[in-house]
Parts: C-alpha cells; sequence; structure tokens
C-alpha cells in the first residue's frame, strides 16, 4: 500500500499477480486483427494502397535476406527468397487485386481472404512440409496487413522506449515473444492469477496487474504510472513524491534481487542442514536459458502445451526434438521434467477436436485427449527419447485419476521406446517417469503406483480446485479458493506420507511451491523438489537457508491442528516473520 | 513441347526448389506450364508450384510454347535432374 502521508487514491485497481514495483508511461498495445474495415474506399485507392503495402514488405524482406545471408548462411537466406518471390508473385498478387474490384472490400479484407483461399490449398496438400508452408503464409499475410496500416497497431516486438505494457489481452504467444527488455510492467484488462499472462509475468519477473476494466481505454493519455504488482493499485504519477515512492520501491525489488546473488551455486538447505531442491518452471527453450541464470537445480515442469498453440497443425516429431533437445542440453546434467501435452478445457488448439462439453475442466483433456489420438501423443513421446542424449529426461503425465492410467501410459512409453530401438540414431538412455497429482483420487492410490512409476509431482492449482469443486477461473468464487483451507493442506500432508511410504519421489511444481508462506510445510512435509518460476529460486534458497528443519516440523503439527483456515494463515505469517 | 520430369530430390518441390524453379521459368519467353494429375498451373509461378505439394519420385509434365522453347526446356530438365543444386 501507498503509505497515507502520500494521500493518493489509486485511479484503478485490478489484482496484483506478478509482485514488484514499476513507474513509466502507459503503452497500449493495439490488436491489428480487431480494426480492419471491411469495406473499402474504392478501387484506385484500395488497390495503391495495396501496392504500397506490398513494396513495403518486399523491401524488408529483401533487408532481410541480406541480413540472413551474412549473419546465418545461404542457405537459411533461401527461404526468404522464396518469401520475396511469393510476394510479389502473380497468382497471389491478381486475387488481391480482384477482390478488391469485385468486392468492393478494403485492401484488408482482400488479403485476408485471398490468403485464407490460399491456405486452404496448402494445408490439403499431401505433403506434409507443404502444410508447414502454411506458416510462411500467414507470416507474409501478418506483414502485408502490417503495413498497409502501420499506424493502426503496434508491434510488441519492437516496442521503443521502457513503458508500462497495457493491452485487454496478450496470447501465450505474444507474451513470449514481446520486446521484454522495454516492458517495465503489465495491466492486462483480461485474466486471473492462474492466466498465461500472468504466469509468464512471474516467470519473466515483471510486475503485473490483470483483470483491470477498461485499461486499454483508461491509460491513453502520456502522463506516467506507478503500478504496485502485489496489491494491484494503479496510481497516477501526480507529483515527485510520489515518482520517488515508486522508483525507491522499484530499486528496493532490484536489491532485493542482489542480495539473494550470494545463495548463487550453493545447495539450498535449512539452517540445520536439510537439503530440498529448488527447480524451475519453462514454457520453451528460452526459459531454460533463463532459468539456468537463475540457477535452478533443475526443471520441475516444462509446459510443453505452448509449442502445440497458435499454429494450424502440431509441431512434427523433428521439430519437437530439436527444442527438447535444446531444454535438456541446456539444463544437463540436471534433470528436466517434461509434462506430456496438458489441452482441453481452458486451452483451445484449432487441430485438436475436443467435442463442446458442458464441464471441460472435467472432461477430454490432457492425457485423456492423448488416448484419443495416440499418434499425437506417441510423436510428443518419441520426441522427447529421442532428444534424450544425454540421460537426464524425465517424463511426466498430467491428469491421472488413478494408477491404472498410469499404466496405460507406462505401456505406451514402453511401447515407443521399444518403436525406436529399430532406429540406429535413438540414444535409447535411461529416463524416468512420473505423473502429476492434480486429482483427488490418486492421493488415495500412491501405493499402487509402486512400480510403475519412480515420481509424483503435485499440480497444485488444480489439485486445489478439483477437491474444493471451486473453478479457480471465477472471481466470484476467489474467496473458496483458498491455499490456507485446512481440508486441502491436510490432504496434501497425507499425499506427501503415501507417497514416501509408496518409496515414491515427491515434487510440487504448482504455483504453490514457490510461495513462501507455504513452504516451510512443504519442507517439514517431506518433498524433496519444489517448483516454481525461476526467477524465485534464489530468493527462496536465501530464506530456507533461515529456517530451522525442527521448527518447520513443529509449525507442520500446529497447523494440522488448528481449527480454521484463519488461524493456519496467521501461524504461517507469524512463522515467516519471525525466519525473515 | 511437352517434357515429362520426375522430382529426384528428398523433401521435394518444396518453397527453395520451387523459386528456384520458378526463377528459372520466368527466365524464359515462352509460356512454361506444368501438369500434374490433370492440373495445369504455371511453372513460372511459386505460389501455383508449391501449392501443387510435389514429393520425391512424383512425376510431372512440363508444356512449354514459344520461341526458346528448346532452350527452356534443357535448362529445367538440368535443373530438376541437379536436384535444384544449380541456382
Amino acid at each position: 500500500m501507498i503509505p497515507n502521508e502520500l494521500s493518493h487514491l489509486p485511479l484503478a485497481q485490478g489484482k496484483g499477480v506478478s509482485r514488484g514495483f514499476a513507474v513509466g508511461k502507459p503503452w497500449v498495445f493495439r490488436n491489428n486483427k480487431h480494426l480492419i474495415a471491411e469495406i473499402g474506399q474504392g478501387l484506385e485507392i484500395e488497390s495503391n494502397r495495396f501496392k504500397t503495402a506490398q513494396s513495403l514488405v518486399l523491401k524488408n524482406i529483401e533487408i532481410l535476406i541480406s541480413k540472413t545471408r551474412t549473419e546465418v548462411g545461404e542457405h537459411e537466406a533461401e527461404i526468404f527468397e522464396a518469401h520475396s518471390m511469393m510476394i510479389q508473385d502473380e497468382e497471389l498478387v491478381n486475387p488481391i487485386l480482384q477482390i478488391i474490384k469485385e468486392e468492393n472490400t478494403s485492401a484488408e479484407m482482400a488479403v485476408e481472404n485471398s490468403f485464407k483461399t490460399q491456405i486452404e490449398i496448402f494445408k490439403s496438400s499431401e505433403s506434409e512440409y507443404m502444410r508447414e508452408r502454411v506458416l510462411d503464409l500467414r507470416d507474409l499475410k501478418n506483414q502485408l496487413i502490417e503495413a498497409l496500416d502501420p499506424s493502426e497497431g503496434n508491434n510488441l516486438q519492437n516496442i521503443p522506449t521502457p513503458v508500462i505494457l497495457v493491452a485487454k489481452d496478450l496470447t501465450p504467444s505474444q507474451t513470449i515473444t514481446m520486446d521484454r527488455k522495454n516492458v517495465l510492467g503489465m495491466i492486462i484488462e483480461k485474466g486471473g492469477e492462474t492466466s498465461h499472462t500472468a504466469i509468464i509475468a512471474r516467470t519473466m519477473g515483471i510486475p503485473a496487474i490483470v483483470g483491470v476494466a477498461n485499461a486499454t481505454k483508461v491509460f491513453l493519455s502520456p502522463e506516467e504510472i506507478g503500478i504496485d504488482g502485489e496489491t494491484g493499485s494503479i496510481y497516477l504519477i501526480q507529483d515527485s513524491k510520489l515518482k520517488d515512492y515508486f522508483e525507491n520501491k522499484s530499486n528496493l525489488h532490484l536489491g532485493e534481487k542482489k542480495k539473494t546473488e550470494a545463495f548463487r551455486g550453493k545447495k539450498t538447505r535449512t539452517a540445520d542442514d536439510h537439503s530440498i531442491q529448488l527447480f524451475g518452471n519453462i514454457g520453451n527453450s528460452a526459459d531454460a536459458i533463463t532459468a539456468t541464470q537463475d540457477d535452478v537445480e533443475g526443471i520441475g515442469l516444462f509446459r510443453t502445451e505452448f509449442l502445440f498453440m497458435e499454429r494450424d497443425q502440431a509441431p512434427t516429431l523433428e521439430e519437437q526434438k530439436k527444442i527438447y533437445q535444446e531444454v535438456l542440453t541446456t539444463l544437463a546434467p540436471k534433470e528436466v521434467i517434461i509434462r506430456t501435452i496438458d489441452i482441453g478445457g481452458d486451452k483451445p488448439i484449432p487441430y485438436i477436436q475436443i467435442a463442446k462439453e458442458e464441464n471441460p475442466f472435467l472432461g477430454v483433456r490432457a492425457f485423456r485427449y492423448c488416448l484419443k489420438d495416440l499418434e499425437l501423443f506417441k510423436t510428443q513421446i518419441k520426441a522427447m527419447l529421442l532428444a534424450n542424449t544425454l540421460g537426464n529426461l524425465s517424463i511426466m503425465i498430467p491428469m491421472i485419476s488413478r494408477a491404472s492410467e498410469a499404466k496405460q501410459a507406462a505401456g505406451i512409453i514402453q511401447e515407443c521406446h521399444e518403436e525406436l530401438k529399430l532406429l540406429k540414431e535413438y540414444p535409447a538412455k535411461p529416463y524416468k517417469l512420473g505423473v502429476m497429482v492434480e486429482i483427488p483420487s490418486l492421493v488415495f492410490e500412491l501405493n499402487e503406483l509402486k512400480g510403475i512409476v519412480s515420481f509424483v509431482s503435485v499440480g497444485t492449482n488444480d489439485l486445489m480446485q478439483y477437491s474444493m469443486a471451486v473453478d479457480r477461473m471465477n472471481p466470484e468464487l476467489q474467496y473458496l479458493y483458498s491455499p490456507y483451507n485446512l481440508g486441502f493442506i491436510r490432504m496434501m500432508n497425507l499425499l506427501a506420507s503415501e507417497a514416501k511410504k509408496a518409496g515414491l519421489d515427491t515434487s510440487i511444481c504448482g504455483e504453490l511451491g514457490g510461495v513462501e508462506d507455504f513452504i516451510p510445510l512443504w519442507i517439514a512435509m517431506g518433498f524433496k523438489k519444489l517448483s516454481m518460476v525461476s526467477c524465485e529460486v534464489m530468493s527462496r534458497r536465501s530464506l530456507i537457508s533461515k529456517f530451522d528443519f525442527k521448527l518447520c516440523q513443529k509449525l507442520l503439527t500446529e497447523v494440522l491442528s488448528a481449527k480454521d483456515e484463519t488461524e493456519v494463515k496467521s501461524k504461517l505469517k507469524t512463522f515467516l516473520m519471525g525466519e525473515k | 513441347m511437352e517434357v515429362f520430369l520426375k522430382i529426384k530430390n528428398n523433401e521435394g518441390l518444396h518453397a527453395r526448389p520451387a523459386g528456384i524453379l520458378a526463377k528459372k521459368a520466368a527466365e524464359f519467353q515462352s509460356s512454361i506450364q506444368i501438369e500434374v494429375n490433370g492440373q495445369i498451373k504455371s511453372a513460372k509461378s511459386i505460389m501455383a508450384l508449391m501449392g501443387l505439394g510435389l514429393k520425391k519420385d512424383q512425376e510431372f509434365k512440363l508444356i512449354i510454347d514459344g520461341v526458346d522453347a528448346e532452350q527452356a526446356s534443357k535448362s529445367i530438365s538440368d535443373l530438376v535432374e541437379s536436384e535444384f543444386k544449380q541456382a
């Protein structure tokens, strides 16, 4: 909160989802897509607009060609030469001009419609290679649309100065590819705490606030704003005092980061030498590099579904293998737990056909979908096994409700392994297999997992929402979606002890793995690994170094016999205050 | 004149070879068309060539008509034979 003597009220309020302070000018991201006018301003104007855009794109491609030729290689440059020919090709250009003429549309609409037809032709090709070229077409189309009216939209990948990014909503790929060095903070109209934007913002250590209604309209003026990513408050910077306050806070945030540097390269252990491992969560190969810089002791969750999003067909075995290999080699010899695709429900993908469901979170998702599309699943498993040249791969299956499903998954993976053995290039290195515990029924079948898998990892967000029957995306129910819930904490304790009895390695890869309040509990319960956004690893290592294992155990005993949620919360907060 | 050819390179007529072929075809005055499974397209268009999605070992026909047909036929045949290595 802002201290009272500054006597400012927030200009707007949202939900803080990624901690930290930032101050700067707002920069509103506008997505081109929504702004296309259908009807044109006449044949001559629209044709000329198209031709101007075409030559602009061509010029950009030529720059790209010469850059690629000198920096990468001749062979790689040839693909852009193909782009340059495509954009000048009459087969592509004439239909666009024809649509403008015959249907009196805007150049943008003509480009959209004409590319749609071309994309259909490529998609229906028998050749897989050609189907993939849809991406080239889409790329060209986007460049043309952008060139048609550069002032109408702006480019997330090229933000001119350090700003506070304001957007309606961002897709995962937009968040990943944005120009992060110039993003001081983020304000998003949509989304909740567990939206992808929020998760990614935390991964990148950028303060972020979601659920700010009309943000893209409110923050159009260039006046500086300050944001508090914890409380979700946004202030208009009216005087130097307030500006100083925010600047100090954001420097302090950076200062804390510096202090934790002392823990780089160290093992994670409590003051009385009880050790635990801190892993990182990632979504792509670039994150793997960040995670290494953040000194993770391994990767506890590589969410592969991002590789499958924002495209027209599933990535091929080769494409996937390349990415998995990048991640595995970046981290080697440290363990990397790759989770098989977790789609369905909240994450629709165009080429994945899941019939409309009343209740997608309880429907055909993750491994359940994989059983219906074995080719997709086996391709992913094979890509992982082929990428495992250094033997640090662990495969993790999500959405498992009973031991028999784990057995089924293990059988398919074994089958992939046998099939690959026929290939010369198969490294056939050892790998581990594990499952997510996110469905409450599995907590009571851990013993039956013995001999099938070697580890379990808890997805705390889903375990919470499934065990309390609370939709975590529903803002009306946020008051029930609380990790301090007694029943939930007792379930976690049971889970840890049952897994230990079954000889399974246990970890937490959900959001709660990294939340300070709960870390003493996880340590006392006996979890071996906590996986979190990588930027938090060193500060958590620093925190844990102050803990005493015996005191953590005492805290756990007290919490388990607390009378309600309020008492749980106050005990955890008090403990943390004492340790800090 | 008509020439019968076969794709030899492993990846088929994807973007790069299609570009090389279209560029070569465009060097000649003659009209040059490509026929695959009854579809006839201009061989001077990279989009048309890519849209055909020709794979390794697939056969196709070139229909060349014009003053430099002879040279065009030889030049393109060589290119296809060499698996598009001579750019």
